[in-house]
C-alpha cells in the first residue's frame, strides 16, 4: 500500500492534476483496493464535520488580513524602513528581505503570503540595483517561511487543531526559534557575502535622519502584532478572535493611510475567498485520506513496524526528522502535516518529546519543505514575480538557508528550552 | 465465523485502554473460542468526530460503535435524558439510571441510527475544578465555566453561572489566565491533565453528569448473527465488561479526588495539594432546583411523548423527579 | 455544431457569473463574521454576557465557504497544480494532461455531489439540532453546503463538456484559457498582483 500511495501521489502530481484532486483520488483509490469497508458513503460526513469549525475560521481572517495590509501599502513601507536601517551590512538590501518577511510573519498567518508579499516590495529592487538573483530571490523564499514559526501561524492552529495541543502555547513556543531563525538567516547572508561579495549589492547607507523617520512605517505592524498576540494572552480573545481583531485592526490602518475604500475591500474578499477555498480543498482532501490510510489500517502497520524497530527516542526522533525531509520534497505542506501527524506524534510522545516543541521542530521542517524542489510552494511564489528567468536561479539560492534551518533544527534539539522557555516561563 | 470492527471511545483514556480494546480484542474473541474475530480502533485515532460516531455505525462503515452519549445528542435529543446534570450523585443511582433508560436508548438507537445498543457504562462523574475560593455551588453566581454540552449550559445559566464552550486542551491555558473561573471534567482526567496546576478548588459533585458511553452494534450485522452467538456476545458484554467498568467508576473517582487533594492514596503518582469542598445539603436541593425547573423542562420540550412517558415511568422513579413539556 | 459551442459558451459565461456572486456573498459573511466577533469580545469584556451564536455560525460560514468557494477558484484557475515537468512537456501532452486533469476533477467533484445528500438527509430525518444553546435545525446550514457541492459539480460538467468540444475543433486557445495552467496562478491567489498597481 506505502508503495500504491508514494506512486500515486508522485505520477498524479507531476501531470499536473490539482493537488486537492490528487489526495481526493489516492483516497478513492485506497477504498477500492485496500479497504474492507466502503469508505465513500462516509465523505459526506468527513467534509462536513471537518469544515463546521470555529477553530478552521482563522484561516480565512488571517489571510483577509495579509490582503488589506498589503493593499494599505503597509507592507511596501516596512520594507523601506528596513532598507534605511540594514542596507549597510554586506548583503545590502538582502538583510531587508529577511527582516521584512520577519516583521511582515509576525501579523501573517501564512508563509505562501509573506513570501508573495515580500516578492511584491522586493524583486522590482532587487532587479535595479543588479543584485545576484540566486542569493537575492532565495533570502525571500526562505525569509517568507518565517511566516509560520513567527506567530500567529495557521500550520500551528492546525497543528493543535489536529493533536490537540493549546495554541497559545504553540504560538509562544515559536517565537524564540522563529527570532532566532532570522538572525541566523542574517549571519548566512552575512557570510556569503563577506565570502565572495558579487553574491550581494550595491551597499546603501542612509542617514539617521531617515532612519528614524522611517521609523514611523513599522509602526503600524507593530501595533497589529502586539493587539494580536496581546489579546490571546491576556485571555481576552482565542486565537480565531485575535484573527478578526486582527482584521478590524487592519481595516482601521488602511483607513489611518487613506487607502480604505470599497472597491479595495471588495477585491481583498474576493482574493481571501480563492485563497481560502483553495486552502481548504487541500485541507478537506487531506483530512478524507487521512481517514482512508487510518480506516484501512496504514496507520496501525506503521506503528507496529516502528514498534518492533524498537527505536531509542532519538533514533526515532531522527528518523521522523528524515521522513519529513523526504516527504516535504513532494508534499505539498498542509498535506504533509495533516497525513504525517497522527501517525507520528502519539510515537514521539510516547517517547518522551514534549508535544509543543515537537510542533515547533515539525513546523521547521514544514518551512523547508517549502523551499526544497520539486514541490515548494515558495519557489514557485517567487518565481511568479519574476517570471521568464532561470527558475534554477530561486532554488540554489535557498541552500544557505536551507542550511541555516538545519543548524536551527539541531540547537533546538540539543537546547528544547529555546522553544519551551517562553510558554513556560509565562 | 463472525468478524467484528470495532470503533471505541476516546484512544487515549482508560475506558479504551482498560476495558474497551481487552474486551473486545482479547476477552471475546477467546470466550468464543476463536468464532468471533474482531479488528479494534478508536473514533479519534479514525480520525472521525465523536458526534459521527453512530451515523457511521448507522450506514455499516464499522459494526460495533461506542461513543459517549451527550455526543449524540444532535441526531438524537432523547439521549440527553440519560445524562442531565446532578441527576444523581451516587454511582449506585447512575447505573440504576443506565438500566431504567435502556428501553428509551434502544429505541433510539434502533430508529435513528439503525443499530442495537450492547451497554451504557459511565466514565468517572464530572466534577468542578475553580481557581478561585469556592464554598459550594451558591459561589458559582456570575462565575465563568466551561462546560461541554447543551444540558449542563442551561444547568449553569441556571444556577447563575456564565456557560462557556472552550476546546479540552485549552482549558489549563484558560483558567491560568483566568479566562475561565471554573471548569467540569473526570476527576481522573483532570489530574492526567495537569488541571492542579491551574485551579485550587474542588467540589465533587457531578456537575456534568456521568458521560455515559454507549457501545451499539449494527443492526444488520446484528441481525447476521445466530441466537446462540447473540447470547454470547451480550453476556460477555455484561459480564467481562459492563461490570467490570461500574466497579472501577466509584473506584476511579476515589482515586481522582486523592490525587488532586492528597487525602488518600494516589496510585498514578504525586498526589497535588487542591482544597476539597464538601458539598453541603443546600448545594444539592439547589442543584436539584435548577434541575427541575429550568433543565428538565427545557429537555422534555425537545422530545416526544412517548419518550416522556417512558422516562417518567423508568428513569423518574429511580431519581424521584417527572418530566413535563413546557 | 456552432450552436452548441454558443450554448456551452453562454453556460461557461452563466456558472462564471453565479460562482463569482457567490464568492462575493461569502466575502461579506467573512465581514459579517468579522465584525459579530469584534462585538462579541466588545460585549465580554464591557457586559460580562455575550452573543450566544457567533462561533456556531462561524462554523456554517467556514462550510459554506468551503463548498462554493471552490467554483469561483476553479474558473479563476487558482488550484494549485505542479507544474514541473508538465511545464516542459511538448503542447500536445500538455493539452492532454489538461484535459485529463479537468476529467479527473469532474470525478471527485461528482463524488462528492452524490455523497453530501445522505448527511443532510440524515439531518432531515433526525430533526438534527446543533448541540448548542441555539439548537439550529442542522439542515438549514447543510442544505447551503450541499448546494455548494452540487453546484461545483454542474461547474466542472460545463467546463469539462466545453474544454472536450475545444480538443475536437483543435481550439488550442480556448483550452488554454479554461484548462491551461495559470503560471501566474499563485500570485493571482494571492494580494500581490494589485499591489504592484
Ligand atoms: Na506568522
Ligand atoms: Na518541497
Amino acid at each position: 500500500m506505502i508503495g500504491f500511495l508514494s506512486a500515486g501521489i508522485l505520477t498524479l502530481l507531476l501531470a499536473g492534476i490539482p493537488v486537492a484532486v490528487t489526495l481526493f483520488l489516492l483516497a478513492f483509490g485506497i477504498d477500492q483496493f485496500f479497504s474492507f469497508f466502503p469508505l465513500t458513503k462516509a465523505l459526506g460526513q468527513n467534509l462536513w464535520s471537518a469544515a463546521d469549525s470555529f477553530l478552521l475560521i482563522a484561516i480565512p481572517l488571517f489571510v483577509l488580513m495579509g490582503e488589506i495590509i498589503v493593499r494599505a501599502g503597509i507592507a511596501e513601507k516596512a520594507y523601506r524602513a528596513m532598507d534605511h536601517w540594514l542596507s549597510w551590512l554586506p548583503g545590502g538590501l538582502i538583510h531587508a528581505n529577511i527582516t521584512t518577511a520577519a516583521l511582515f510573519s509576525a501579523t501573517s498567518g501564512s508563509s505562501v503570503a509573506t513570501a508573495a508579499t515580500i516578492s511584491t516590495v522586493a524583486l522590482p529592487q532587487g532587479d535595479k540595483l543588479n543584485y545576484d538573483p540566486r542569493l537575492f530571490c532565495g533570502s525571500i523564499a526562505a525569509g517568507g517561511t518565517l511566516g509560520i514559526l513567527i506567530p500567529p501561524s495557521i500550520n500551528l492552529i492546525v497543528y493543535g487543531f489536529l493533536t490537540e495541543t493549546s495554541i497559545p502555547r504553540l504560538f509562544m513556543a515559536g517565537l524564540i526559534p522563529g527570532l532566532g531563525l532570522s538572525l541566523l538567516f542574517m549571519a548566512m547572508a552575512l557570510v556569503m557575502c563577506l565570502w565572495k561579495p558579487s553574491l550581494g549589492g550595491p551597499r546603501n547607507v542612509a542617514s539617521w535622519n531617515a532612519r528614524l523617520r522611517s521609523l514611523a512605517f513599522l509602526v503600524p505592524l507593530l501595533i497589529l502584532f502586539t493587539v494580536i498576540v496581546g489579546s490571546i494572552y491576556l485571555g481576552w480573545a482565542t486565537p480565531t478572535e485575535a484573527a478578526a481583531i486582527g482584521v478590524i485592526v487592519s481595516l482601521g490602518l488602511a483607513a489611518a493611510n487613506r487607502r480604505l475604500e470599497g472597491r479595495m475591500l471588495m477585491a481583498a474578499l474576493d482574493g481571501t475567498v480563492k485563497t481560502t477555498s483553495m486552502l481548504l480543498f487541500i485541507i478537506l482532501a487531506a483530512s478524507f485520506l487521512n481517514f482512508a490510510l487510518t480506516s484501512s489500517g496504514l496507520v496501525q502497520q506503521l506503528n507496529t513496524l516502528l514498534n518492533t524497530w524498537d527505536l531509542s527516542p532519538y533514533a526515532l526522533l531522527l528518523a521522523v526528522i528524515a521522513l519529513f525531509i523526504v516527504l516535504g520534497f513532494f508534499i505539498e505542506t498542509l498535506s504533509l502535516m495533516v497525513i504525517t501527524i497522527p501517525i507520528v506524534t502519539p510515537l514521539i510522545v510516547a517517547a518522551g518529546f514534549d508535544k509543543v516543541w515537537f510542533g515547533v521542530v515539525m513546523i521547521l521542517f514544514v518551512e523547508m519543505a517549502l523551499i526544497t524542489p520539486p514541490v515548494g510552494l515558495n519557489l514557485y511564489i517567487v518565481q511568479a514575480a519574476r517570471r521568464g528567468k532561470p527558475f534554477s536561479d530561486v532554488v540554489v539560492g535557498t541552500l544557505p538557508f536551507i542550511g541555516a534551518m538545519l543548524l536551527m533544527a539541531a540547537l533546538l534539539v540539543f537546547f528544547p528550552g529555546i522553544a519551551l522557555w517562553l510558554p513556560n516561563s509565562l | 465465523e463472525t468478524s467484528l470492527n470495532v470503533v471505541g471511545s476516546w484512544g487515549s483514556l482508560e475506558m479504551h485502554q482498560k476495558f474497551e480494546q481487552p474486551f473486545w480484542s482479547r476477552t471475546l474473541p477467546e470466550a468464543s473460542d476463536g468464532e468471533i474475530m474482531t479488528q479494534v480502533t478508536s473514533f479519534d485515532q479514525m480520525g472521525i468526530a465523536n458526534s459521527d460516531v453512530f451515523r457511521y455505525l448507522g450506514d455499516g462503515l464499522f459494526d460495533v460503535g461506542i461513543t459517549v452519549g451527550d455526543y449524540t445528542v444532535s441526531d438524537a435529543p432523547e439521549l440527553e435524558g440519560l445524562d442531565l446534570p446532578m441527576m444523581t450523585t451516587e454511582s449506585d443511582q447512575a447505573r440504576e439510571v443506565a438500566e431504567a433508560f435502556r428501553p428509551i436508548a434502544e429505541r433510539a438507537l434502533n430508529q435513528r441510527f439503525n443499530s442495537h445498543v450492547l451497554a451504557i457504562v459511565p466514565y468517572p462523574a464530572q466534577v468542578l475544578f475553580c481557581n478561585t475560593p469556592i464554598s459550594g455551588l451558591s459561589d458559582l453566581e456570575g462565575k465563568k465555566v466551561r462546560g461541554s454540552g447543551r444540558s449542563t449550559g442551561e444547568f449553569l445559566e441556571a444556577l447563575g453561572a456564565q456557560s462557556l464552550n472552550i476546546a479540552f486542551n485549552e482549558v489549563p491555558g484558560s483558567l491560568e489566565r483566568g479566562v475561565i473561573d471554573c471548569a467540569v471534567t473526570g476527576s481522573m482526567s483532570g489530574y492526567s491533565a495537569g488541571w492542579y496546576d491551574v485551579s485550587s478548588h474542588m467540589l465533587p459533585l457531578p456537575i456534568g453528569g456521568w458521560d455515559y458511553v454507549i457501545t451499539a452494534i449494527n443492526q444488520d450485522k446484528w441481525e447476521s448473527i445466530d441466537v446462540a452467538e447473540q447470547q454470547l456476545i451480550q453476556d460477555q458484554v455484561d459480564d467481562a465488561f459492563t461490570a467490570p467498568v461500574w466497579a472501577n467508576a466509584e473506584n476511579e473517582t476515589q482515586r481522582g479526588i486523592a490525587c488532586l487533594t492528597g487525602k488518600g492514596d494516589c496510585p498514578a503518582g504525586d498526589p497535588a495539594g487542591m482544597t476539597l469542598i464538601e458539598p453541603t445539603r443546600a448545594d444539592t436541593e439547589r442543584a436539584r432546583q435548577a434541575l427541575q425547573d429550568v433543565v428538565l423542562p427545557a429537555w422534555a420540550g425537545r422530545v416526544d411523548a412517548d419518550t416522556l412517558e417512558q422516562w417518567n415511568a423508568g428513569v423518574g422513579q429511580v431519581v424521584d423527579l417527572q418530566a413535563e413539556a413546557p | 455544431m456552432s450552436t452548441f459551442i454558443k450554448g456551452l459558451d453562454g453556460l461557461v459565461c452563466f456558472t462564471r457569473g453565479v460562482s463569482r456572486l457567490a464568492a462575493r456573498v461569502i466575502g461579506l459573511a467573512l465581514l459579517a463574521v468579522v465584525v459579530f466577533i469584534g462585538v462579541e469580545i466588545l460585549l465580554r469584556k464591557l457586559t460580562g454576557h455575550s452573543l450566544s451564536g457567533v462561533h456556531e455560525y462561524a462554523g456554517y460560514v467556514l462550510a459554506v465557504l468551503s463548498a462554493w468557494g471552490i467554483s469561483h477558484t476553479l474558473l479563476e484557475r487558482a488550484h494549485i497544480r505542479i507544474d514541473v515537468v508538465h511545464g516542459r512537456l511538448p503542447p500536445l501532452s500538455r493539452h492532454t494532461l489538461n484535459v485529463l486533469s479537468l476529467l479527473a476533477l469532474n470525478l471527485v467533484a461528482w463524488m462528492i455531489a452524490i455523497n453530501v445528500y445522505p448527511v443532510l438527509g440524515k439531518s432531515l430525518n433526525n430533526g438534527s439540532t446543533a448541540n448548542t444553546p441555539l439548537a439550529t435545525p442542522l439542515w438549514i446550514p447543510q442544505l447551503l453546503w450541499a448546494a455548494g457541492y452540487c453546484w461545483f459539480a454542474f461547474t466542472t460538467s460545463v467546463m469539462g463538456l466545453r474544454v472536450l468540444a475545444a480538443l475536437f475543433q483543435r481550439d488550442v486557445a480556448t483550452l488554454d484559457a479554461l484548462a491551461g495552467m495559470d503560471n501566474g496562478e499563485l500570485t493571482e491567489a494571492l494580494p500581490a498582483r494589485e499591489a504592484q498597481r
